[in-house]
């Protein structure tokens, strides 16, 4: 769900910044108070391993493939503020060394990935972990894909509508083919990230229960 | 650094060999949902206007490499980042607000 450079116009990439740059500064700002010594490597190490994850895509359906996006991990472990720096690194650094993903188009992969990511898995993980933890899991993680992509879908059809065609996708065929693929996609996302944590929690358990994570107010 | 960080970084370096020759057999060179979307659209073609230093490779031992520069790169970079952030949000850094008079 990269988005390059040259699909979307100037005006849905300048408002893509806009959000983007005001959430990242706030986000950083939360992990700046409250981050812990103790805990910066496993950020680093998530963080890592989440880069690694989305360069091994997975086939879906009819030749189309899509890759874990990490941001319901990322999230359910350090909670929404860590996971969106954790997403302003990886992005930056695919843009610029690995060109995945357009620089100019960074804030809106920033917003789709990071910022939506995060905060839609945090808002349907947060009230459904205490009755079934792995169904959260998959429902914040299917969620937050599914959400990044509808966003990414209106980005494009915005784009398509702002230029008079000359960008982006016209709006019902950009719903219907992220919806599609993206459902598919989150389904995906959704059975990895239950798996991670669930082998997490055998080995890890100390790491998966959040309220012994230091990055109090962050994951609270 | 823990040791236990560094089985996790093993682990994972090893979750990566297992799987990129599943990634090369299954999905290389296919369209993710987006670039797919695009394709189907007949949407405008992708532009660049900046050289990215490395590509993801175009076989797995490539891949693997460029995999484990970009793991070391992120993680570097998480640590940097967090570590200044840290000391400009201060948990640990000097009090601020009033100073204790000196004791006489």
């Amino acid at each position: 769900m990269h988005i390059p450079d040259g699909i979307m116009a100037p005006v849905v990439l300048g408002v893509g910044w806009l959000v983007a740059l005001v959430v990242v500064a706030l986000a950083m700002r939360k992990v700046g108070k409250h981050a812990d010594d103790e805990y910066l490597p496993l950020v680093a190490l998530l963080a890592a391993g989440i880069f690694v994850a989305q360069l091994l895509n997975f086939p879906i359906v009819g030749g189309t493939t899509g890759h874990l996006i990490g941001a319901a991990l990322a999230t359910i472990l350090l909670g929404p503020a860590t996971s969106v720096v954790i997403f302003t690194v990886i992005l930056i650094i695919q843009a610029l060394i690995f060109g995945d993903g357009g620089l100019l188009a960074l804030g809106l992969n920033l917003l789709n990935m990071g910022i939506v990511g995060s905060v839609v898995a945090w808002a349907v993980y947060r009230p459904l972990a205490g009755r079934h933890r792995n169904a959260a899991v998959f429902a914040a993680s299917w969620t937050s894909v599914v959400a990044g992509a509808l966003v990414c879908a209106t980005e494009l059809g915005a784009s398509y509508a702002a230029s008079g065609g000359a960008y982006g996708v016209p709006p019902l065929i950009a719903f219907a083919a992220m919806g599609l693929y993206h459902v598919l996609i989150a389904t995906g996302e959704g059975i990895i990230t239950v798996g991670v944590l669930a082998y997490l929690t055998r080995v890890a358990p100390d790491v998966v229960a959040a309220k012994k994570i230091r990055f109090r107010g962050v994951t609270e | 650094m823990n040791r236990r960080y560094v089985k996790a970084t093993l682990f994972l370096v090893l979750l990566f060999v297992l799987f990129l020759p599943l990634f090369y057999l299954f999905s290389f060179g296919k369209n993710d949902g987006l670039q797919q979307t695009l394709q189907d659209s007949g949407g405008p073609a992708p532009t660049s206007w900046w050289t990215a230093p490395f590509s993801y490779g175009a076989n797995p031992v490539e891949t693997f490499l460029v995999g484990l520069l970009g793991f070391v790169v992120v993680a570097g970079a998480i640590l940097g980042i967090l570590r200044i952030l840290k000391r400009m949000g201060g948990k640990d850094g000097p009090k601020r607000g009033p100073v204790d008079p000196p004791r006489a």
